[in-house]
């Protein structure tokens, strides 16, 4: 503890500039799986084909499995089956396989907040939409994803924060993120002082954290404000 | 107004899926010309041999061997990756990297996961004590104990040889689960947790030079074993090109050279001296 | 592809091994969590002096940090507090053996807690004031109200949430592994040092999470529903 202080204060300075990192590897995944979550969602409540028996295999596997496991599983085995199909994807950055198992576990998350909204939702508002001349696409921009946003909303919210919470784990498979970086300090400082090292990357991802909780929050009231006016 | 910002962000998640996937296409190398590029695993936290500097780029004495051999190659370039110790190994293993650096000694099970280079550099163990405390060696550590080391480091490895060779010194040593830092072994005998840390007197002095003890020696040599690669098992040609230019480099002394310029003596000669180098 | 499958199915009984640990390390964590959501959430409700704001601050630092941060973090300060307090207390400590599972466990159960606090505090009032009077009416203490009336209605509401903060803790026990606890996904590491097959140990690990995963939801579900069900009933007959 004997120089602590004064370790937070040097790498502090250095820490913050990787937020932007942490934020990309939160923002990126956030975008893919919300999109991937969707067409998930809509096979799900679709008809029980082939499609819908692979892609349920899909969401249980990811939603049933830990996500540190799986992160390590894509940056080791995901290169062997693009070997397979005579790719060589080992140059890629750890960064591009955080996002692919991030988006992996993170869209079957969303495919189920979706899901659950979806079903909670009234079927008289879809029909009714149709009564007044929507055609189908007009029907889901305009009535079901409004609804289901809705409803959904404070489970996606708190599935963003544990997002963004988990991007802290990326680190493991070498990703140089804010806790990234921390790891590096800790590293060259041989292991001293790491206590001070991830308190400032601590109180880094609280800042965050609080940042997108009110995001959220302004996003929330937006839509209810939108819905009333 | 709702309209359009709906319509914005279904645009704006389709050009990020999709600027993603190209951006990923590209990153694939295309396997063009004569150059192959080696993708190669140095292991963090591991310094003066190993490891990354303030800016974040790779240096130590291994950095420097891998150099000097990359350049007796124009068939390869080397690229390098800082990585922690077991997504190294691992990585080697699957075929992510083509093979490690990291003061990895020859054990048996290495030698069945991996094909296992020509030595590049001679690793000597010591003891860190307690000044006051009279221990010299490992015979002086019965009925005493050395600080936790993970299982598959080498140094675990090396350490349990040397107990099951010598039975009648009782040691208490375990194995962690996870690598821990060694500035913790040294810390523990500090506080007096552990009687000694078991390794090299270059590990040990870049962590006095961080921590500023002044109560702990480091004993003489305790142990020694050469260092080498670990390269894919389908890897036999880069195999014979890595021995290749490390016969050279041996036979030209340039090794020795720069051992001298990171530990003060030429770890070849030293290891002649005391039967480690055949 | 090249996995080596016979290494992955002699594996299996090994990374079983650690399945105890892991269901023991989300069992006792589970048991904090709760214990803290039950004694911050009465803080929180009964709006206790000083204690309150306590509470407020560190609930909203717990669920604001990420869980690998906690674990580091009481992996690296528990042993110093310890070695502070074994000077000035004189009591046993063995700094040879750190029980790394009981830091694992406080970490886990200190986060989980900020979650349970928030389902108490949430569970008691979806619950109709109304319902506290008719026993305090009824002629019970406010303790028998709590025990008989509150409490059974609150821990109904609050199931959901339990069961799914259960199967986020079964998951999260994982993370430990980065801090020295031998539970299932370290062991599944540990036992590839012999031939450096770490792709295979973490498929045979995710293979056995998964099972257990699937089996406990399951298992929570189905109890849910029977709860849910039974309750219904006996509120139809009341």
């Amino acid at each position: 503890m004997w120089r602590g202080h004064e370790l937070f204060l040097e790498v502090l300075p250095t820490l913050i500039t990787f937020i932007p990192v942490t934020l990309f590897y939160f923002l990126v995944p956030t975008v893919i799986s919300w999109a991937l979550g969707a067409w998930i969602c809509r096979v799900r409540i679709g008809k029980k084909n082939l499609l819908y028996y692979v892609v349920s295999l899909f969401v249980s596997f990811f939603r049933g499995t830990p996500g540190l496991l799986q992160l390590y599983l894509v940056f080791f085995g995901l290169p062997k089956i693009a070997e397979l199909f005579g790719y060589n994807i080992n140059t890629w950055s750890a960064g591009i396989f955080y996002i692919i198992a991030t988006c992996f576990n993170f869209s079957s998350f969303v495919s189920e907040a979706f899901r659950g909204a979806y079903l909670a939702m009234n079927k008289g508002q879809m029909e009714a939409g149709y009564a007044i001349g929507f055609s189908k696409l007009q029907n889901f921009i305009y009535v079901i994803a409004p609804c289901t946003l809705k409803v959904a909303l404070p489970n996606l919210k708190n599935l963003e924060i544990d997002l963004l919470k988990g991007t802290a784990t990326a680190y493991v498979i070498g990703l140089v993120d804010v806790m990234g970086r921390a790891d590096k300090f800790i590293a060259l400082h041989r292991g001293y002082g790491q206590l001070w090292i991830l308190m400032a990357a601590g109180l880094l991802y609280f800042i965050i954290n609080v940042a997108v909780e009110f995001s959220f929050r302004g996003f929330e009231g937006a839509l209810s404000k939108a819905e009333r006016g | 107004m709702r309209k359009t910002t709906i319509k914005t962000a279904i645009a704006a998640i389709t050009v990020a899926s999709i600027g993603l996937t190209g951006c990923a296409a590209k990153v694939a190398p295309t396997g063009s010309g004569d150059v192959r590029v080696v993708e190669v695993a140095l292991e963090a936290e591991n310094a003066p041999y190993t490891y990354e500097d303030e800016n974040g780029n790779p240096a130590g004495y291994e950095y420097e061997v891998l150099k000097l051999i990359d350049e007796k190659l124009p068939e390869y370039e080397f690229h390098y990756q800082v990585v922690d110790y077991e997504t190294a190994a691992a990585g080697v293993n699957t075929g992510k990297y083509a093979f490690e650096s990291g003061c990895k000694f020859r054990t048996p099970a290495r030698e069945e996961a991996f094909l296992v280079s020509e030595p590049y550099n001679y690793f000597f163990m010591n003891l860190v004590v307690k000044e006051d405390s009279g221990i010299e060696g490992l015979t002086d550590l019965d009925g005493k104990s050395i600080a936790s080391i993970v299982g598959t480091d080498g140094r675990a490895v090396a350490l349990n040889d040397w107990i099951k060779n010598h039975p009648e010194v009782a040691i208490d040593f375990q194995e962690l689960a996870a690598s821990g830092a060694m500035a913790d072994e040294i810390q523990g005998v500090e506080d007096g947790t552990f009687d000694a840390a078991y390794l090299s007197a270059e590990q040990a002095n870049a962590i006095f030079e961080e921590a500023g003890y002044t109560d702990l020696k480091i004993t003489d040599r305790v142990d020694g074993r050469d260092t080498v690669f670990l390269i894919n098992k389908s890897e036999t040609e880069l195999q014979a090109a890595i021995n290749g230019a490390l016969e050279e480099l041996t036979a030209d002394e340039s090794l020795g050279k720069l051992t001298v310029d990171f530990f003060g003596e030429d770890n070849f000669k030293v290891a002649e001296e005391i039967g480690l180098k055949k | 592809m090249n996995l080596n499958w016979k290494f992955m199915i002699s594996d299996i009984p090994t990374v079983l091994s650690g399945l105890w640990v892991t269901l023991g390390l989300t069992a006792v964590s589970y048991l904090g969590a709760i214990l803290i959501g039950i004694l911050f959430g009465l803080i929180l409700l009964k709006k206790v002096p000083v204690l309150y704001q306590i509470v407020l601050v560190v609930n909203t630092v717990l669920k604001g940090l990420p869980l690998i941060l906690q674990l580091l973090f009481c992996y690296y300060a528990i042993p110093q507090i310890c070695k502070t307090l074994a000077a000035t207390f004189a009591f046993e400590y063995d700094p040879r053996n750190q029980n790394y599972f009981l830091f694992a466990a406080i970490a886990l159960s200190a986060n989980f807690g900020a979650y349970m606090t928030d389902l108490v505090v949430s569970s008691y009032k979806a619950i109709d004031k109304g319902q506290t009077e008719a026993a305090l009416a009824a002629g019970m203490s406010k303790l028998q109200g709590i025990l008989y009336v509150v409490g059974p209605q609150a821990l109904v509401i609050a199931l959901p949430g339990l069961s799914n903060y259960f199967m986020w803790l079964l998951k999260a026990t994982c993370l430990a592994s980065v801090v020295n606890v031998f539970e299932m996904t370290s062991i599944a590491r540990a036992s590839t040092a012999v031939n450096y097959a770490i792709l295979e140990g973490y498929l045979v690990a995710a293979g056995v999470y998964w099972i257990v995963c699937v089996v406990v939801e399951r298992l929570l579900i189905g109890t849910n529903e029977l709860i849910q069900n039974r309750t219904g009933k006996e509120k139809s007959y009341a």
